[in-house]
């Protein structure tokens, strides 16, 4: 069995030899390069552009300005008819720019030099437009409006859900508790930065994309709708990509390529974005601002959860209308409410526009709910482990949104972590500005099933001398997805990996995928195969059982070779029979898996951290993480490990260094220098703890785990901190600075 | 990707001094890490950078009559690797261990440093605490002044065209050093730094004390108020105590926008680092 | 004006004319289409680009072409021997030590630089040598691993 055992990755060699080829490896020889002029205003009105000197500079090909393209507005992060509650405000370029480093105008040229010479030769006549950059601000009626065709008071969206009714709850309470929480931006950082490559053949008008990209379909899907093209002539190709974490969930610049290359003669244009870009340009996490207000009994009992959210949207909707969806089911799922009110709003300002990031609203919606909780049970004087098991969800429960709740292990992750943790018995010992917290989380696998459609498709066959291919569109990102949907075929068909060779099929091939995002890949990926690897198994036993003259049920195939059970000597290669099928059934040897999953298999985990304060600085230092993961079968461990790790690290991240700061729309730290994210010498120690369930047929509930671990590191730090030091930090990051300035208002500050 | 520049790579000391006075857009460039990625960020870079690589006499770590000589062109790796600088100059290779990653160490040079004029520079303040001196020559022959007096402002300095850092010169001089920096994540420019060189007797009598921070104010500061106080005293916790209030007011912190801390923070920082200093120095000596 | 210069890459000599606005890395990726060595920040912070140069660990990012006339270089392409993985690429392998790939060339360049120098290092040393490259994907740990697997390894050559 290759399910559940690690072997080195498919794309290994490759990767550590410099052979993988990513999207700026790929070079064609009449190739021009592109670049971008981006606005230096937050919000303006483009009176004038000319760009007749930079087309005069030698080397320049295609200069591209908002008169030179459709008129068709769409979204990037558009997955579907279902996204009806998408606005539509993007052009491919437009006479207003609404943050700084929107798209003004773009130039392909023989070289990026020539190119970007090229930008500071477009004359730009802007009018500035009054801008907003705070939320709150934003969705006062008077002020600036960003897209008011698509939206009032700014507001791209509005999700209000729940059942029972709170304030009845309210009164049924013995205690009330209300708290607010802001969150603060993050970037993805990927260490590829966003590329595309477009090649316009102008005489069969047809368009081939290369893009770094988690979602080719939809690549195809929104280069369509920009460009008004029959999807049929459009092909998506993603080469090996260099990390995505969300930052490559929609369209970027793939039309603005495209049509690039269609003025300049067919010939192929490549766009590489600058770090400055991918920091400026691209999309952030949400900032999020939360208000929770919790009635609750003397036993414990959650009566009435009431939360108000506010996400930033900057500049574009983009994935924004989903994220807030997706933010209320956080609450929503994680533990029973007698009365429970979600009532949420997705906000415009002219900021960097906030899109899908690792955890997709979790880890703002995760601090809000979990320090919430967390301060309940420390004023209550209530353990918070033994506070959460009385109230967390379990099987059978009905939620909104997922439905019923099956195969869900957070009672024993709380558990496990807590003896992991040993958290009865550390938690009295007091040592001196030593802490330790702990924090649930939910997510989900898969976009959640009464918002988004749900499926993938798979092809295996098996070639006359018993190679076998798997075709998936499974886009891997680099978690290694690939290498365990060739597990599940191998160990379905009983044979060596070494035989199957993997084919990630790009758009041409018509085999339907929404992409990677949500954590549905792997789930997805391995279930569409397995019903392929199903079909052709069907087909080759029952040719076997005609050759062999025996049934069905009595073959069984061992390392490639199909066999009578009772009568293992009468025997016949894989190949063998497929070679009988092709050439004596004049079959082709072929399953196609199309997976439609039935349930959503939500994955939970816990939380524990344990760190020490530095009285002097305020400094946290991170002592130990226990991450703990409701993953149902891990089909890599090590890989598993690997992403418990990493996003574990993303939360300390999130927690304490990185933020994107913004002054009037501005950010100030473009770079790795000025932009914290941790290295070698900042990374705790991590212990990832993976919860497995014996379940007949693992694989149908291979739960995602790319995101979960960084949920509910920044509650549990939080937690922790109080626990250390009895300050509460209610906004992120715990900086040094905020977390000094807090103990200094208790009078807790050292000096030596 | 630069912009367009020329470039030349003279081999002696007077060449280049030449070029750089006749071509008033040029710069030097020694190890690269500073002046390269300055010149990523702005459409216009100097026409000329003149490569001063190839000019042999300024790569030597040297101790001549007691006092340390080092070449300006000597890399920030050398530093953290020179057995003279380990030994007897700790605070030095401390500093320069610390800066940046081991790529940058390779090829960035102590000359390029201390001319970047970064206020937060981190071999600025163990430079400046062990008196060092700086060599300057110019096409009308050379001068030397201490590195305190080397900086004008963020990014100035006195050096004027044709004129190149050519040597630090640290004079023999009793005494044990402390280098503290304070960064919230590795590899990171620091939020603050701190270079204390002191003569400190075996009954804790201070003889001699200087104290140099950087990112306190505009340029990397000689904290002389503070020496003051602790210079011929017997070193106590509360003189310590006493000295970390006069460094905090003794500071210059910016006010700007940009800057990743408040003034307030920056202030208590000194304090902290002062008395960590100082400990630490007073630990080597017992 | 064009400078020609003179390179040894992975043991073969290159002589180049070059602009002297090109990087070395530009260099190693356009001009010799070495493209193992990756493009990830351009300001030498993350060292996704290094190299080594005349036996030092570099950020080939911040190194100007003309600068490296003269120089002997060696990139991830370097590093197989008759066909054979070089011992780092073989425990980044068998320690899954990269995730979506991007920064190990880097990183490998980085950890032979180190071992070059340090046969035996300790982990504290590895962290440190290695703080120069960022992995987004961020398994550490695992990339620690692998790079203690490979000097233990090497001492048995």
């Amino acid at each position: 069995m290759y399910v559940g055992k690690d072997i080195p990755r498919i794309d290994a060699a490759d990767k550590v030899t410099g052979k993988a080829v990513y999207l700026d490896d790929i070079n064609f020889p009449d190739m021009l390069f592109a670049k971008i002029l981006r606005s230096p205003y937050p919000h303006a009105k483009i009176l004038k552009i000319d760009t007749r000197e930079a087309e005069k500079l030698p080397g320049v090909k295609a200069v591209l300005t908002h008169k030179d393209v459709p008129k068709i507005p769409f979204n990037s992060s558009y997955r579907g008819p279902f996204h009806a509650y998408y606005p539509f405000d993007e052009y491919i370029l437009e006479d207003k720019v609404r943050f700084i480093g929107d798209k003004v105008a773009a130039v392909a040229a023989e070289d990026p030099l020539i190119a970007e010479e090229a930008l500071d030769l477009i004359k730009v006549e802007y009018q500035p437009l009054p801008a907003v950059f705070d939320p709150e601000e934003a969705m006062k009626s008077n002020g600036p409006q960003i897209h008011p065709e698509v939206s009032s008071k700014n507001i791209i969206s509005e999700w209000v859900i729940g059942w029972g009714d709170v304030e009845h709850g309210f009164k049924e309470a013995d205690y009330i508790f209300e708290g607010r929480y802001k969150t603060h931006r993050q970037a993805h950082c990927a260490m590829e930065t966003h590329g595309s490559i477009a090649k316009y053949d102008l005489i069969k008008n047809e368009l081939t994309v290369w893009s770094s990209t988690q979602v080719p379909f939809n690549v195809r899907r929104v280069l369509s709708i920009a460009l008004d093209m029959p999807i049929s002539k459009i092909r998506v190709i993603k080469p090996t990509i260099g990390g995505g974490f969300g930052g490559k969930d929609e369209v970027f610049d793939e039309p603005l390529c495209a049509l690039l290359s269609k003025k300049a003669g067919g010939r192929p244009v490549k766009i590489c974005y600058s770090r400055e870009e991918e920091f400026i340009a691209t999309r952030v996490r949400h900032p999020a601002i939360y208000e929770l207000k919790t009635g609750i009994k003397k036993d414990g009992t959650i009566t009435s959860l009431h939360v108000k959210a506010i996400l930033d949207g900057g500049a574009y909707a983009t994935a924004s209308p989903q994220v807030l969806r997706v933010n209320a089911t956080y609450f929503m799922n994680l533990y029973r409410y007698l009365n429970f009110k979600f009532e949420g709003y997705a906000v415009y300002t002219n900021c960097i526009p906030s899109g899908a990031i690792r955890g997709y609203g979790g880890p703002q919606a995760h601090f809000a709910l979990e320090t919430h909780l967390n301060e309940i049970a420390q004023e209550l004087g209530l353990d918070p482990v033994e506070f959460r098991l009385k109230n967390i969800r379990r099987d059978g429960d009905e939620v909104p949104v997922y439905g019923k709740i099956l195969g869900c292990r957070l009672e024993d992750c709380i558990k496990i972590g807590a003896e992991k943790a040993e958290w009865h018995k550390k938690r009295r010992e007091k040592n001196k500005d030593i802490g330790m917290g702990m924090a649930l989380h939910t997510h989900t696998t898969g976009p959640p099933p009464r918002i988004a459609p749900e499926t993938t498709t798979a092809i295996v066959s098996i070639s006359e001398d018993g190679s076998i291919t798997l075709i998936s569109p499974i886009v891997d990102v680099g978690t290694g997805t690939a290498t365990s949907i060739m597990k599940v075929v191998a160990d379905e068909l009983s044979v060596p990996i070494e035989k199957i060779k993997y084919v990630e099929a790009d758009t041409s091939s018509e085999l339907f995928d929404y992409g990677t995002f949500a954590d549905r890949a792997n789930f997805n990926g391995c279930n569409a195969a397995l019903l392929a690897a199903k079909e052709v198994k069907k087909k080759i036993l029952q040719k076997a059982a005609k050759m062999l003259g025996s049934s069905m049920e009595n073959l069984e195939i061992v390392n490639g070779v199909i066999r009578i059970k009772s009568s293992p000597e009468k025997r016949l290669p894989i190949g063998d029979v497929a070679k009988a099928i092709y050439f004596e059934e004049r079959q082709p040897v072929i399953g196609v898996g199309e997976f439609i999953p039935e349930v959503n298999p939500m994955a939970w985990g816990a939380t524990f951290v344990k760190l020490k304060v530095d009285r002097r600085t305020g400094k946290i230092n991170i002592l130990k993480i226990i991450s703990v993961h409701d993953v149902t079968k891990a089909v890599s461990p090590e890989q598993v490990r690997s992403q418990i790790r990493g996003c574990a690290i993303w939360g300390v991240g999130f927690s304490l260094y990185e933020e994107v700061i913004l002054r009037n729309g501005k950010m100030l730290n473009p770079t790795f220098r000025d932009y914290r994210i941790c290295r070698s010498l900042d990374f705790p120690e991590i212990e990832p703890v993976i919860v497995e369930a014996e379940v007949d047929r693992p694989e149908l509930f291979v739960k995602g785990v790319g995101q979960n671990a960084l949920i509910s590191i920044a509650p549990a730090i939080a937690a922790a901190l109080y626990d250390a030091v009895g300050i509460r930090i209610r906004e992120t990051p715990m900086t040094p600075e905020k977390v000094w300035m807090a103990m200094k208002d208790k009078g807790l500050v050292e000096e030596e | 990707m630069w912009r367009k520049f020329e470039y030349v790579r003279p081999e002696t000391v007077n060449e280049a001094c030449k070029i750089h006075f006749e071509e008033s857009s040029s710069a030097f460039l020694a190890g690269g890490t500073d002046l390269l990625i300055q010149m990523k960020r702005v459409s216009k870079v100097p026409k000329l950078l003149i490569d001063i690589k190839n000019i042999k006499e300024l790569k030597q770590i040297a101790i001549e009559n007691g006092r340390l000589k080092i070449g300006s062109l000597v890399t920030l790796r050398e530093i953290e690797k020179s057995d003279i600088i380990t030994q007897k100059f700790n605070l030095l290779s401390t500093a320069a261990s610390n800066m940046g990653s081991v790529q940058i160490r390779n090829r960035g040079t102590v000359g390029g440093n201390i001319c970047n004029a970064s206020p937060g520079a981190d071999m600025l303040p163990p430079l400046i605490a062990l008196g060092a001196q700086v060599k300057i020559t110019g096409l009308d022959g050379s001068k030397t002044l201490p590195l305190e007096d080397f900086f004008k402002g963020p990014g100035e300095t006195v050096l004027n065209r044709g004129q190149i850092l050519t040597e630090i010169i640290i004079p023999e001089s009793r005494g044990k050093g402390a280098f503290l920096k304070y960064t919230v994540t590795s590899v990171q420019v620091a939020i603050m730094n701190i270079a204390v060189w002191a003569d400190i007797t075996e009954d804790g009598f201070c003889k001699d004390i200087r104290i140099a921070m950087g990112a306190a104010g505009p340029k990397p500061l000689r904290m002389k108020t503070t020496e003051e106080l602790l210079k011929d005293r017997r070193i106590t916790e509360e003189l310590v105590r006493k000295a970390a209030d006069v460094i905090s007011n003794e500071i210059q912190p910016s006010t700007r926008e940009r800057a990743r801390v408040s003034p307030e923070y920056r202030r208590h920082l000194s304090k902290v680092l002062l008395i960590q200093a100082i400990n630490s120095v007073i630990g080597g000596n017992r | 004006m064009k400078f020609q210069i003179k390179i040894n890459v992975n043991g073969k000599d290159y002589e180049l004319l070059v602009e002297p606005n090109l990087s070395l890395l530009d260099v190693l990726r356009e001009k010799l289409k070495l493209t193992g060595t990756k493009r990830g920040c351009e300001e030498g912070e993350c060292g996704a680009c290094t190299v080594i140069m005349d036996g030092k660990a570099v950020n080939s990012c911040l190194v100007l072409a003309v600068e490296a006339d003269g120089k002997k270089i060696t990139t991830i392409e370097g590093l197989e021997e008759n066909g054979e993985l070089h011992p780092l690429q073989k425990a980044f392998i068998d320690y899954h030590a990269f995730q979506c790939g991007f920064c190990t060339p880097g990183m490998i360049m980085t950890a032979k630089a180190l071992l070059d120098e340090n046969p035996h290092p300790t982990e504290e040393d590895i962290k440190r040598a290695i703080a120069g490259n960022i992995c987004r994907c961020a398994d550490y740990t695992n990339i620690i691993k692998a790079i203690m697997a490979a000097s233990k390894s090497i001492k048995r050559i």
